[in-house]
């Protein structure tokens, strides 16, 4: 038996001059986006390691376990000319630069500035679902009054209008999630019996936000676009009452203005959930054949085994897959810079199953 | 203990992998200022992006006409309403997202930039080449027209406000202005200048355009770049628009008695909006459209083409194809986009709407009911009427110009066969409604679906536009005698009259009844105003009347006139907001990328 304990690591890692590539004003009429030093941005942190292994009987095991820990802040963003950098779009599609064809037209969903971490989700705060009609005629958005069903949002700056209803607009926008993981684990757990060997790899992520921007999508109408069953179950849409979905519009005489509440084409909270996951990366059942077996075949040794890739994911998150790629930006290119972004472009993970054979010779 | 040889490998590594700015290091697959352009040619194929720009989704490609401003106009009546950004169009409500807004407002900019990095070319090119200055000089005239045009598009769409005799509204918020390439970020910050500085901007680059173009006179495949009476033409226009009448009518005489050019007479005039007769007398600047888009969708084509696509937004509807009923139509387009009901009476059409449906004497029973054979026909008697107004001109012979009507125009919907023209399907067998299509600037002889291009050219600038201009110069200028016979000269024609002869349907005073006082539903503002009648019937459609309802701030009574619109909930008059209405939105990517632009009043709280 043996144990190890890689004593408490600390890291600070403090990167300058880090390369970003900045949107300029459309009014110097350069669309191609300026690659450049934008400031500083400090990761600090520890990772931890333990290991534990041993046999009892025939049965032996091996267990690795590993967390990281880490706080992402920006210090200094001299290299962009305006006090923060707006980026990240819900993309509907890979068309580079069609940022306007979209449920969220041309709306920043993050803002990188001093003091936040790198990429934080910036938009209306949703502190719930009007459910009395009174109430929410008190708040205006876009010169249009909310009804019941539809979301409620902070009114961050205090503005109201003439008539002393809260209106809603871009000033009210604040900080509403994280997409820099604070936590990465995984671990790794080997057993092995009597020519059986199993191999686990776990990992995981905690303390992470997501924007599910396919939600969107799912819930609503875009354009000349399909929607999924999930809309039957919005606010007052056909026979429902108040859910926990917020309503798709409003039917007039003759007509439906769809969505005057900008529940669905506004970059807010509802969109932001937790994407802390735990995945079953990767599974290995194998056996290995002893003495008689290989004399008769003539072969040195021999393996079988079955492999199985991403087999199970546990999380809350709604959407396919907690664990995003980077998403597509303008120029088409992928962007390190906005992450957590769930867009209609991401692609999922698969799961795969494989088998194998593992001989050799004399 | 480290080996010597290792150590000085190691030094030279370190000193070999020197710091490299990314600044510093260039694309390898774009030109670099020091080596371009060499030749005339060079600097050639740079201006083509000054007129290419044009094609812009956000401009004369797809959106700018069809989806936002024929909706703020209302000359289209829009059955799609799956777009928030055109419904807020039609409501003339927009939110600082407005995508359309955003669109035309980065395409104009890159127009600009597209103009001052010609211009800067053109100062290198002349001292390496100063031998071909005659033709550098022609290229830079050409930069420099184009550069006022877009200034005007943003000014008038985006300033503040409209500038009044005197220099009134001088000092209101205009739009950024750029004279050269920035060569640093913060040479990107630039506040909005005041409304003055940009017209005195738009002002001077339509003059030195003229000065550098003077005289000439292109070939047969150059007729689409500018000259210099495309320059003074856009002058006249500034001059007009800030109401400065006594350098209006001097520049807009100029243009009309040297020129060399003429209005149309009606024949030509009735099929110049559909792809026949480009580059006519009457043009002085016209975007040239390539129909071919290189096996692609238009201006999205991934081959370079020189198409535009406006036409399938608001293609004609046609029974062609169906089975001869109002509720079996087809569009050659998307059909989205129909005329709207009020642009009919406003015309002076005296029928009303109702026409009935009674069995065609002609119907062949042992055939399938189809197009060509319909059950059912349009009220003879009612298309006779229809067709009398046209023959007797009881209604402004421009709406047949402009307009399709149901059941009496036809269309070759797929390019070979022709078919009735229809009402839209959501206004079949309805009789309160006219549904006639939209016919300019529409595809009438092959379908849009199959042949993803328009066919016709754009007009930026036509001789009737200076004529009505330099009426307007002469009328609010105290000439109303000159100003008069202006307007009248373009009605004249409109009515295939001789246009320097008097006749009888002239007006005889400034507030002489014109069409728009139509018994069926009187305009309160055009039935007695031929300035105003004149500007939005001859200039119909072609995307300058929203500049005219801005700067003569109109816009309330054009929402009462109209009313409504399909694709907006709330009567017009609730949705036009005095403070807001007339101006667009800076977009909000400006505003967070730009740390000096302001927001226009009205869409702050």
């Amino acid at each position: 038996m043996a144990v190890f304990i890689l004593p408490q690591s600390g890291i600070t890692k403090k990167t300058s001059d880090m390369i970003y590539d900045l949107t300029l004003s459309q009014s110097s009429g350069f669309t191609a986006p300026f690659i450049t030093n934008i400031g500083d941005v400090d990761n600090h942190g520890f990772d931890f390691m333990v290991g534990y292994h041993n046999k009892f009987g025939k049965l032996g095991f091996d267990i690795n376990a590993n967390a990281s820990f880490n706080t992402n802040k920006v210090t200094k963003l001299s290299g962009a000319a305006t006090d923060a950098v707006y980026g990240g779009y819900n993309w509907y599609t890979p068309d580079p630069g069609n940022v306007a064809f979209s449920a969220q037209p041309s709306q920043t969903l993050t803002i990188t500035k001093v003091g936040l971490p790198f990429g934080s989700f910036y938009g209306y705060k949703v502190l719930g679902i009007f459910s009395n009609e009174a109430a929410a005629q008190k708040q205006v958005i876009n010169g249009q009054h909310a009804n019941v069903g539809d979301l409620i949002y902070a009114n961050t700056d205090g503005s109201t209008d003439a008539n002393g209803d809260a209106t809603i607009d871009q000033n009210d926008r604040q900080v509403i999630g994280n997409p820099n993981p604070k936590m990465v684990y995984g671990f790794n757990l080997h057993f092995n019996y009597q020519g059986f060997d199993l191999a686990m790899l776990f990992n995981g992520v905690a303390g992470v936000q997501l924007y599910n921007g396919v939600k969107a999508y799912e819930q609503t109408v875009f354009q000349d676009g399909n929607s999924t069953k999930q809309i039957f179950n919005d606010s007052y849409f056909g026979s429902n009452g108040l859910t926990s979905q917020p309503r798709l519009g409003i039917p007039t005489t003759g007509g439906f203005t769809l969505d005057p509440n900008q529940n669905y084409s506004s970059v807010n909270s509802y969109f932001v959930e937790s994407g802390a996951y735990l995945k079953l990366k990767n599974i290995q059942l194998g056996y290995t054949f002893s003495g008689n077996v290989l004399k008769q075949l003539d072969v040195k040794s021999l393996r079988v085994f079955v492999m199985a890739n991403n087999l199970l994911t546990f999380t809350h998150y709604k959407g396919l897959d907690p664990e995003l790629g980077s998403e597509i930006a303008t120029g088409g290119t992928v962007s390190t810079t906005p992450q957590g972004i769930d867009a209609v472009t991401n692609y999922p993970q698969a799961r795969i199953y494989s088998a194998g054979v593992d001989i050799s010779f004399q | 203990m480290i080996k010597k040889k290792y150590i000085a490998a190691l030094a030279l590594i370190i000193l070999a992998g020197c710091k490299k700015d990314p600044t510093n290091v260039g694309q390898k697959n774009a030109y670099a200022i020091a080596d371009y352009p060499q030749t005339v040619n060079d600097l050639q194929t740079v201006l083509v992006s000054c007129y290419a720009n044009l094609r812009d989704q956000g401009l004369y490609g797809f959106h700018f006409l069809p989806k936002a401003l024929s909706n703020s106009m209302h000359t289209v009546n829009s059955e799609y309403n799956g777009d928030p950004g055109w419904n807020e169009m039609a409501a003339n409500n927009l939110t600082v997202g407005n995508e359309y807004a955003s669109e035309t407002w980065a395409a104009c900019f890159t127009g600009i930039k597209n103009c001052n990095v010609t211009i800067f070319a053109a100062a290198a090119l002349m001292k390496t080449d100063p031998a071909d200055q005659p033709t550098i000089n022609l290229i830079l005239g050409q930069a420099y027209c184009l550069r006022g045009w877009y200034y005007m598009q943003l000014e008038c769409l985006y300033g503040q406000d409209y500038m009044k005799a005197g220099g009134v509204n001088g000092t209101e918020m205009g739009v950024p202005i750029y004279t050269s390439i920035p060569n640093s970020l913060a040479g990107t910050q630039i506040p909005r200048s005041p409304v003055k500085d940009v017209w005195a901007l738009i002002e001077s680059d339509e003059k030195q355009a003229a000065t550098l173009l003077k005289g000439q006179v292109w070939g047969s495949a150059d007729l689409a770049r500018a000259t210099e009476w495309s320059a003074k033409g856009l002058l006249g226009k500034a001059y007009v628009y800030t109401e400065d009448w006594t350098d209006a009518q001097t520049t807009l005489l100029d243009v009309i008695q040297n020129s060399g050019k003429s209005l149309m007479p009606y024949a030509t005039y009735h099929d110049a909006f559909n792809g026949s007769n480009k580059f006519n007398s009457e043009s002085l600047l016209e975007l040239y459209v390539d129909q071919n888009s290189m096996g692609g969708y238009g201006i999205y084509s991934s081959a370079a083409n020189s198409s535009t696509i406006n036409g399938l937004i608001w293609s004609p509807n046609t029974f062609g194809g169906g089975d001869g009923t109002e509720g079996s139509v087809l569009s050659m387009g998307y059909g989205n986009e129909f005329f709207h009901d009020q642009s009919v009476i406003r015309f002076g059409f005296p029928l009303s709407s109702v026409y009935n449906l009674v069995s065609n004497p002609k119907y062949n029973a042992s055939q399938t009911a189809s197009y060509k054979n319909p059950k059912l026909i349009q009220d003879p008697t009612y298309t006779q009427a229809s067709l009398n107004v046209r023959t007797n001109q009881t209604a402004d012979p421009r709406l047949f110009v402009n307009a399709l009507q149901p059941w009496v125009d036809t269309v070759q919907f797929d390019g070979v066969n022709f078919a009735k023209v229809a009402k839209p399907s959501i206004y079949a067998f309805q009789t309160n409604h006219y549904g006639f299509s939209v016919r300019k600037y529409s595809p009438i002889d092959y379908n849009e679906n199959t042949i993803n291009s328009d066919k016709w050219d754009y007009y930026l600038l036509r001789l009737a536009d200076v004529y009505l201009l330099y009426a307007e110069a002469n009328i609010q200028g105290g000439n109303t005698a000159v100003g008069l016979e202006y307007l009248n000269k373009v009605k004249r024609r409109a009515y295939g009259l001789p246009i320097n002869t008097p006749s009888a349907i002239d007006y005889a005073s400034t507030t002489s009844a014109t069409p728009a006082n139509n018994s069926l539903d009187p305009d309160p503002v055009l039935g007695h105003n031929p300035l105003y009648y004149e500007r939005w019937a001859e200039l119909f459609n072609e995307g300058s009347w929203w500049f005219d309802v801005c700067r003569w701030k109109i816009g309330d009574s054009e929402a009462a006139y109209y009313g409504a619109a399909l694709n907006t909930t709330q009567p017009l008059t609730t949705t036009f907001v005095d403070s807001k209405s007339y101006t667009w939105p800076i977009p909000l990517s400006e505003l967070n990328t730009n740390s000096k632009a302001v927001q226009n009043p009205g869409y702050t709280h």
